[in-house]
């Protein structure tokens, strides 16, 4: 609970400070309105000429770019403003020293506790897209959606975390961005992908099917086998990135005085 | 009541860092064949602070004064030794031990996010360390007045000036009351109002709050004006740990002889003691101690002396000399 609070709290200055700028808002909502039609629009075009691909239906895809929009506004709104300049303000500027002297977890506070409202726009708008392309779902399905949503976000935090600890090592290479841009391959089916990559985001890098094993829980397409994978490797995932986490604090001398 | 609140015993810390011979073959050697030397930050340095001391922790750049800061705040783990801070063991970083202390650095005044003003970061304080509503107030009001943080409260910590964050620093770090604070250079960079005002809070404090108070800095005024137990440290070893006053005694041979004679010559003191410098028909002597109240005699009977005094060198001439030379 008192994460939660803390997380409420980081997030409501946050957005304090965000509302100030009304142009900005109504830029962001516009920009993320325009990128997610046009992603629905080239699914539409491509579902214009097939039926299906790979096995997905039109609006089965449809489900799968609202997922993957409700959690890249997730990523964006709270994983991002804190990870992607933990190398940089983190380590090698010493700013880790700050959090590790507060009396709260120290992964907590380096990836969670200040908030980019804006990037927020995305989750509603996933929410909107997901709702009306759905059939009407059974409230299993979108329980079963729901779960495995979070287990999907904590599989994306535990990776961003992974990312960030590298920093511990080599605090020059800056795979923020590396993951930013792997989390894309997430927004289309993982069947598309050839075996070996695949492969390769699933379970090396598991971005392939943080969005495809809660849409097809919607689209009424999902083996247990794919609910146990999804739930297991979040759980792998959060462990190994607490283990790294430790790891790399071992080695952390922080900056000078 | 003299509770100790900070124990620090045999404790060491060894930096393992890689060295390379310049050039450009030794780089490409470097990457095959790493090496490493050990750096001897702290060497078995001990000592005890009681609550409701003020102790000034002082050394020259490199000594160890900032690792053992960070030791005893819990940042870094040493490779040996041992220290409690309230019965805990820092590096541990338990909740009840964090919420008992504040280090405070004058290269780093305010930590976190600075786009928030400092009511909002207060405020963030506030659920952090989980402060009661009226206790909160009740010390917000405190600092408010003694920091004179009124007009700093709706702005942004980045738009600060060094002074101004300074102290949104301390009233950070001092709402919620720790018991042991570690000061690493507070006054660092402060003009002389800033770095009084600073100094006249922190003595307030300790006398208000009885906390136990650790701080280094390379100002003799906060060592002159707060601590009344010093703490000399050099390449990572304790030097000296005893009264201010005494510092001088242990590390100064001699004393000063303040003389004012208007009818005194340079002549008159040839033979007699060292001068070290001369206005206004004030003349200052250097003296051995062992010698001082023959001087003063000699002086007595051969010069017109108007007013006469018996000094201890200044500290930072002191500290200036135990820099330079080692204790």
């Amino acid at each position: 609970m008192r994460l939660l609070r803390l997380l409420g709290i980081g997030f409501s200055l946050s957005l304090r400070q965000t509302v100030a700028f009304r142009v900005n808002l109504l830029f962001d909502t516009g920009l993320a309105v325009v990128a997610l039609l046009s992603t629905i629009a080239t699914t539409l075009v491509i579902f214009s000429r097939t039926d299906s691909l790979v096995g997905w239906s039109e609006s089965d895809v449809i489900i799968l770019i609202g997922t993957f929009e409700l959690l890249s506004g997730i990523k964006a709104t709270f994983v991002d403003p804190n990870l992607a300049a933990f190398p940089t303000r983190g380590v090698r500027d010493g700013g880790l020293d700050h959090h590790l002297l507060r009396p709260a977890p120290s992964m907590f506070l380096v990836s969670l506790s200040t908030a980019t409202p804006l990037a927020g726009v995305q989750i509603p708008l996933g929410l909107v897209v997901v709702g009306l392309s759905a059939h009407p779902p059974g409230l299993g399905a979108v329980v079963l959606w729901l779960v495995l949503v979070i287990a999907a976000t904590a599989t994306m935090w535990a990776v961003g975390m992974i990312f960030g600890s590298i920093a511990f090592w080599a605090p020059r290479l800056d795979l923020h961005s590396l993951f930013s841009n792997t989390w894309q391959l997430a927004r289309y089916p993982a069947d598309i992908y050839a075996r070996p990559v695949r492969l390769l985001f699933t379970y090396v890098l598991p971005v392939a099917l943080i969005a495809t094993v809660p849409a097809r829980a919607l689209a009424g397409t999902l083996d247990v086998t794919a609910v146990v994978a999804a739930l297991g490797t979040s759980v792998i995932a959060v462990v190994v990135a607490t283990v790294v986490w430790r790891q790399g604090l071992k080695r952390y001398t922080g900056a000078t005085s | 009541m003299d509770v100790t609140a900070v124990v620090v015993d045999d404790l060491t810390m060894t930096y393992r860092v890689p060295v390379r011979e310049a050039g450009l073959a030794a780089a490409f050697k470097s990457v095959l064949h790493r090496r490493f030397r050990d750096v001897h930050a702290v060497r078995g340095v001990s000592f005890e602070v009681a609550a409701g001391e003020v102790v000034g922790f002082i050394g020259p750049n490199g000594a160890g004064k900032t690792t053992t800061m960070k030791m005893m705040s819990g940042l870094l783990h040493p490779t040996g030794g041992d220290v409690k801070v309230l019965g805990h063991t820092p590096w541990r970083r338990q909740t009840p031990f964090l919420k008992q202390i504040a280090l405070v650095r004058g290269s780093q005044p305010t930590g976190g996010q600075q786009e928030l003003t400092l009511l909002d970061s207060l405020l963030y304080q506030k659920v952090l360390y989980e402060i009661p509503g009226a206790e909160y107030l009740r010390t917000l009001d405190e600092l408010v007045v003694m920091l004179e943080l009124e007009p700093l409260l709706d702005r942004q910590l980045r738009a600060l000036s060094l002074g101004e964050k300074m102290r949104a620093g301390l009233a950070l770090s001092l709402l919620y009351r720790p018991r042991v604070l570690f000061l690493d250079e507070p006054t660092l960079g402060l003009d002389v109002s800033a770095a009084a005002a600073i100094r006249r809070f922190l003595a307030a404090y300790a006398a208000e709050t009885g906390a136990a108070i650790l701080l280094t800095s390379h100002y003799m005024a906060d060592v002159e004006s707060l601590c009344r137990r010093l703490i000399l440290i050099d390449h990572g070893s304790v030097r000296y740990d005893g009264p201010r006053e005494r510092l001088a005694v242990r590390l100064a041979p001699c004393k000063i002889i303040r003389i004012t004679a208007p009818s005194a010559t340079m002549w008159d003191f040839l033979d007699v003691a060292e001068v070290v410098a001369a206005h206004d028909d004030i003349w200052e002597l250097r003296v051995p101690r062992d010698q001082v109240a023959e001087v003063t005699s000699t002086l007595l009977r051969a010069i017109d002396v108007v007013d006469l005094s018996v000094e201890e060198p200044a500290l930072e001439a002191v500290i200036d000399l135990a820099y330079r030379e080692g204790v």
